[in-house]
């Protein structure tokens, strides 16, 4: 699963160079609202990812 | 509205219906510090952070990594699940963030962060005489192929033009013209030939890296102005660039 190329450019600017959301909004000129949408989006998806990781990683070691 | 920190890791986890979500988004645009408070509170930030801190620039992550703990998952509910997750996700959030293609910065973006290193005694010392800035204006002009009206930044008011520097930005010229406001701070026009086919874009002020800017792009070239902080106001020098550089 990939994130939508809008999803992980916010969430890059976000998450991992640490931009505030007006920051984002104003660099990507895009309203704040739509980079909060965004981040929640993206959160779901990272969300869902880890949880299935973590079941497979259970069911591999026979727990 | 005021908004608990439960209510806050509720919307941040998904939890909260729709309503009460946008209830949240729509305080977070005048409210800076309820943006603050989401930002130290989203649990997704430090795993975010840990995948990056192990996965090399270039050459993506083969091996599990070995478990970590996570700084903002101890709590309980789902999101200590989420924290244990975390540990053994690595892989697969990297993938999903497509870790090995990080985000790439526009001209305007990566010409900020430059801009923000620059302190009083960067410019204090520059050589700004007349032979000097003849030469670099020179150089500056043949590589963007127009003028850079230079008559009209020396008699910018308030403002001491410094130097006129060449650099480049994915092969395109890109120029920066340094001043220094009437305490001594940095203040910069930047200057980039984008090619004919770029679109032409209104005025977009906003704060980047730390400092207040406004850009604009006109017939193949874009530009930005810098001020010396995030609460500079480019009012003045923004009505007189704008309408010399149209073109």
């Amino acid at each position: 699963m990939e994130l939508p190329e809008a999803q992980r450019e916010t969430v890059m600017l976000v998450f991992v160079e640490g931009y505030s959301y007006r920051e984002a909004a104003a660099m990507l000129d895009v309203p704040i609202g739509t980079i909060m949408s965004r981040l929640s989006n993206a959160r779901q998806k990272l969300k869902t990812v880890m949880q299935h990781d973590k079941t497979d990683t259970v069911r591999r070691s026979g727990k | 509205m005021k908004f608990s920190d439960e209510t806050l890791l509720a919307y941040l986890e998904g939890s909260l219906d729709e309503v009460e979500a946008r209830a949240v988004e729509d305080a977070v645009v005048d409210d800076p510090v309820l943006e603050t408070r989401l930002m130290t509170l989203d649990p997704f930030v430090p795993v975010v952070q840990q995948v990056f801190e192990q996965v090399p620039a270039a050459v993506p992550q083969v091996d599990l990594p070995e478990p970590q703990p996570v700084r903002a998952a101890t709590g309980t509910g789902p999101w200590r699940l989420l924290g244990v997750a975390a540990s053994v996700a690595v892989i697969a959030v990297s993938a999903t963030v497509w870790a090995t293609r990080p985000a790439e910065l526009g001209w305007a973006q990566q010409a900020a962060i430059y801009q923000s290193l620059y302190v009083p005694d960067t410019i204090a010392s520059l050589d700004r005489s007349a032979p000097n800035l003849d030469m670099q204006f020179a150089q500056a002009e043949a590589q963007l192929g127009r003028s850079l009206n230079r008559e009209v930044l020396e008699a910018l008011p308030g403002l001491d033009l410094k130097r006129a520097q060449v650099l480049s930005f994915k092969g395109k010229p890109l120029i920066q013209i340094v001043f220094a406001n009437a305490q001594g701070q940095p203040f910069a026009f930047c200057v980039i030939r984008q090619g004919d086919a770029a679109p032409n874009k209104d005025v977009n002020q906003a704060v980047l890296s730390g400092l207040a800017t406004a850009t604009w792009a006109q017939d193949g070239y874009g530009y930005m102005l810098l001020g010396s902080d995030a609460q500079t106001d480019l009012g003045d020098e923004l009505t007189v660039l704008r309408d010399v550089f149209t073109g």
